[in-house]
């Protein structure tokens, strides 16, 4: 009698647990998949002048690794991939001032996977986009 | 066993690193003093005529007298090229300061690759442009010169990214204008082995 009730309760609370503890690691799943995503993406896309490390190349690709202007405005990555980057700016101290061509042909996934990779892997910022935050982003380039 | 070991040993001995002359060759014979005597005509780089990042004159004349690596690339290139110049960056700051050496990069998209976007481009990169020449001249003599002089391809292609296909060959040229060695650029392992070359040809230069 008593054994029956018990299993009847820890039964449907155990698998609450797990149910619950599964959708709490949804959140923190979707961003390792979308990091992994964009690590392949980042080889294809952006290693060529950034370089697999991230370091750039001497003065002139700039380093996504570490780099004190994607801390101060991370929001600015979605629009520097999709429309590219011209003109002089300033990263860690050294003037760049190579044209970086618009990746327009990566879908806002894409970018966020990219984003995603480049901000934590290289800048350890706890972020986190989404297609939705991506398309917002753009709306608003500049 | 005594006479096995010892016989290795003289060969072993005998051996020197010998880089080879690359290219086609022709022999060509002589008569001096009625004796006839077979010479080899190597394959040599052409004469060239291009303007250099300072706007300068850059042509084989330059090169006179120095062990040079060349590679032809563009300065908007998004594929190879990148990972090229900084292994030829590698190069050129470990021997930059020896006199024997120089470095010669040429473009392959002179309608954008102008002077000032090579000074732009280099001076960016690091190099000197007294050790390391960036140059641009006119399309077809550049192919040419790439294709024929170089053994690089080089030519324009709509549907390769950047819009040109070229090899990402860096090629090793001795004081004689004569091709010594291809190393495939994005190899670190190829490049390692051009650094070992261009020590081991100097050596043989000097004697």
């Amino acid at each position: 009698m008593k054994i029956t009730m018990l299993k009847l309760f820890i039964i449907p609370v155990g698998l609450l647990i797990i149910f619950l503890s599964a959708c709490a690691g949804g959140g923190s799943q979707k961003k390792a998949e979308s990091i992994n995503a964009g690590l392949t993406l980042f080889k294809t896309n952006c290693a060529a002048c950034h370089q697999e490390n991230g370091e750039g190349i001497a003065q002139l690709y700039p380093p996504l690794q570490g780099s004190d202007l994607l801390k101060a405005s991370p929001n600015r990555i979605a629009c520097i991939i999709h429309n590219g980057l011209n003109g002089s700016i300033v990263v860690n101290g050294i003037n760049y001032n190579q044209a970086m061509p618009g990746l327009v042909g990566l879908t806002p996934v894409e970018v966020a996977d990219i984003s995603n990779y480049v901000l934590n892997n290289f800048n350890h910022l706890d972020t986190y986009f989404d297609a939705e935050a991506v398309s917002k982003q753009w709306a608003l380039c500049k | 066993m005594l006479v096995l070991s010892l016989s290795i040993f003289s060969a072993c001995s005998n051996h020197t690193a010998h880089i080879p002359i690359l290219g086609t060759r022709t022999a060509i014979t002589r008569e001096i003093k009625g004796k006839k005597v077979t010479d080899t005509l190597y394959h040599t780089i052409p004469p060239f005529n291009m303007l250099g990042q300072d706007s300068v004159k850059i042509s084989n004349a330059t090169l006179k007298g120095k062990i040079y690596v060349a590679d032809f690339f563009f300065t908007s290139c998004p594929s190879i090229c990148p990972v090229m110049q900084k292994n030829m960056l590698k190069l050129y700051k470990q021997y930059k300061d020896e006199r024997d050496f120089a470095f010669l990069s040429y473009s392959i998209d002179p309608l954008h690759d102008t002077p000032s976007k090579l000074k732009k481009y280099s001076t960016q990169l690091g190099a000197d442009s007294k050790k390391w020449y960036f140059v641009t001249g006119n399309k077809d003599s550049t192919y040419a010169l790439a294709e024929k002089g170089y053994y690089a391809t080089a030519k324009a292609d709509s549907t390769a990214p950047g819009g040109f296909v070229h090899s990402g060959g860096l090629i090793l040229v001795d004081k004689e204008r004569r091709i010594r060695g291809i190393y495939d650029g994005t190899q670190e392992d190829e490049v390692d082995k051009l650094s070992q070359d261009m020590k081991l040809l100097q050596a043989e230069e000097a004697q």
